[in-house]
């Protein structure tokens, strides 16, 4: 096994190793360093780092990982950007969009569209790089693969999902099965599957290399409206509208666990950072967090006076909701209240941290996104600045991984980038 | 309305919702029909829609999602995109514009062949009946080819969509429809 590169992860803190094992397969390896702060001494964290996984700290990396550790110490260092401009408007899409990802280095990042197509762009010059044809219907979600972003995947309602390669725009792999829309798709860390949910009341795992079909989720009753991986890509969560979420190992045809306690659809169910604590987001006014060590009862319930329409957490372990009651809530790791973010007009429909965890980003359909103090005891709640321009209602939002540039997408038929 | 709503509305919830696309040439009137069906107030100027629009309206005791898909040449190729689950189709026609009821004939013909749409009530909706010059009703079925249809239930409806004549009977004609 030979190790090729290493990542580095700023928010959380961690580091990705990719190595090229034997047989020419590659591995990912990714370990967080949720300890290292402005004040860590950075010898000590490398230590502790050395003891915990003696056969990836080995002697000869530690002077590189000592040095990418005083890069992420020094990324935490910098105050966080909060003024933000219209940078450009991407607008080469003939119908509304959908969905948006950033590649990790932010240069990138790719749109989904009623048009059938996914275009990826230059952040920097707003130029189209590519646009990746194929799909007969509405190309609904589209996401790069982490960490490596030199993959995306696309998820249809032409009930396939289609693996492209970034630099070229060539179409890797379609993969077939599904018997109706895909809304979710996305890579395990590795790159090696791909897990698809669906209309169809289906969760899908595919090899991302063969586009074959590795397992399937069968057992909601319903759509299956969210799936995500684990960090090691051992589970996979889904989130439907029969009112559960359930928690996949990837081996097995049953789910280990099944979140009951909702009264209505899911909207989303996601992951934290250390993969512990689920989220989950419905349509009966409420989100409940729970703990995968225990998921008999959630361990709390977040109220909204409507449908909880998103959900999302930060890496320090607070979580934001949002609801069609046009408020978004901010709650301590604890289930306690921080803020209430009122200002739109409309329901919310996304909500996301800056990778930081210092501002919220809300998109909704009144037309505008906002962002929001979230860090600042005094302030909290505060809403920083609105983010104007669109002529129609805002359908997704994304912060790119250093939090320096933001992505909105519209029923208008296009994509702004502040910065 | 929101992603999550568009999926929402994607499936085929109970028996008392359906799914009606609204579809025709540019300048038709779509979208102004659909703002009459949701009793809305019908603006003097619509600009073009470069999208769809949804509405969910309440007849007869039916639930009816309807879409009004942009009628622009460019994006016509998509209206595919939505017909997937529906119950009714609406297909407007600009019977001031004779000029252009060639180019409604054909694309009606494209939507009579398309494979989802198969078995599914039509109903054609002769607008702008408020004009002069407008043809009447009986003639706009008779070149659309409507008259020849055998394979499924059909309707024309002679409307005007700003002042709201003879939607009501539209709307009748699809929930009666609905409801056998």
């Amino acid at each position: 096994m030979k190790l090729q590169k290493i990542y580095l992860r700023y928010f959380p803190p961690g580091l990705a190793f990719n190595y090229i094992k034997n047989n020419n397969t590659e591995e990912v390896k990714c370990i967080d360093v949720f300890d290292l702060t402005i004040k860590s001494d950075i010898n000590m964290v490398v230590q502790q780092l050395k003891k915990r996984e003696p056969k990836i700290f080995t002697k000869d990396i530690l002077p590189q990982v000592y040095e990418l550790l005083e890069k992420m110490q020094n990324k935490l260092k910098e105050p966080p950007k909060n003024k933000f401009y219209l940078y450009k408007t991407l607008q080469t899409h003939i119908l509304p969009l959908t969905n948006v990802d950033f590649n990790r280095s932010g240069q990138k990042c790719i749109t989904g569209s009623y048009d059938r197509t996914c275009r990826i762009w230059n952040v920097e010059t707003g130029d189209e790089l590519n646009v990746l044809k194929g799909h007969e219907n509405v190309v609904f979600s589209v996401k790069f693969n982490y960490p490596k972003c030199d993959k995306i995947v696309t998820g249809s309602f032409d009930k396939t999902a289609k693996i492209w390669n970034v630099s070229s725009g060539a179409l890797l792999n379609t993969l077939y099965g599904h018997t109706a829309e895909i809304v979710s798709a996305e890579f395990n860390k590795n790159s090696n599957m791909v897990c698809t949910s669906s209309m169809d009341g289906t969760a899908i795992l595919w090899s991302t290399e063969t586009a074959q079909e590795i397992n399937s989720f069968r057992q909601h009753s319903a759509e299956v409206i969210s799936c995500h991986f684990n960090g090691l890509g051992s589970l996979v969560i889904t989130g439907s509208f029969d009112e559960t979420a359930m928690v996949w190992d990837i081996r097995e045809k049953n789910p280990v666990h099944i979140l009951n306690g909702h009264d209505a659809e899911l909207s989303n169910c996601i992951w934290n950072a250390s993969y512990n604590l689920i989220a989950t987001s419905s349509l009966d006014h409420t989100a409940k967090i729970w703990d995968l060590r225990q998921t008999k009862s959630s361990l709390f319930t977040l109220k909204h006076n409507d449908e909880v329409l998103d959900v999302s957490f930060d890496y320090t372990g607070k979580i934001a909701t949002c609801s069609s009651d046009c408020t978004a809530k901010v709650w301590k790791e604890n289930g306690d209240q921080m803020a209430t973010l009122e200002g739109h007009i409309d329901e919310i429909s996304k909500v996301s941290f800056s990778p930081n965890g210092c501002l919220l980003l809300t998109c909704s359909a009144d037309k505008t996104a906002r962002l929001w103090n979230v860090n600042d005891e005094s302030e909290n709640g505060i809403c920083l600045q609105i983010l104007t321009g669109h002529e129609n209602e805002l359908f997704s939002c994304a912060f790119n991984y250093t939090g320096d540039a933001i992505l909105t997408a519209s029923k208008d038929n296009t994509c702004k980038l502040y910065r | 309305m929101g992603l999550l709503s568009l999926l929402r509305k994607l499936r085929s919830s109970s028996e008392r919702d359906l799914r009606i696309v609204l579809v025709g040439l540019d300048n038709s009137g779509k979208t102004t029909i659909l703002r009459q069906f949701a009793n809305e107030e019908t603006p003097q100027v619509t600009t073009p829609t470069a999208g769809f629009n949804i509405k969910s309206i309440q007849s007869n005791n039916l639930n009816l999602n309807v879409w009004d898909l942009g009628g622009n040449s460019k994006i016509r190729p998509y209206w595919k995109n939505y017909f997937e689950n529906t119950d009714v189709l609406i297909f407007v026609v600009d019977s001031s514009d004779r000029k252009r009821m060639a180019e409604s004939t054909s694309e009606f013909n494209e939507l009579l062949k398309d494979e989802k749409l198969q078995n599914v009530p039509i109903i054609v909706l002769a607008n702008k009946q408020d004009l002069n010059s407008s043809m009447k009703a009986s003639e706009v079925a008779e070149i659309i080819g409507l008259v020849k249809l055998k394979d499924r239930e059909w309707q024309i409806q002679a409307c005007s969509a700003i002042d709201g004549t003879g939607l009501k009977e539209a709307m009748d004609w699809i929930c009666k429809c609905m409801k056998k």
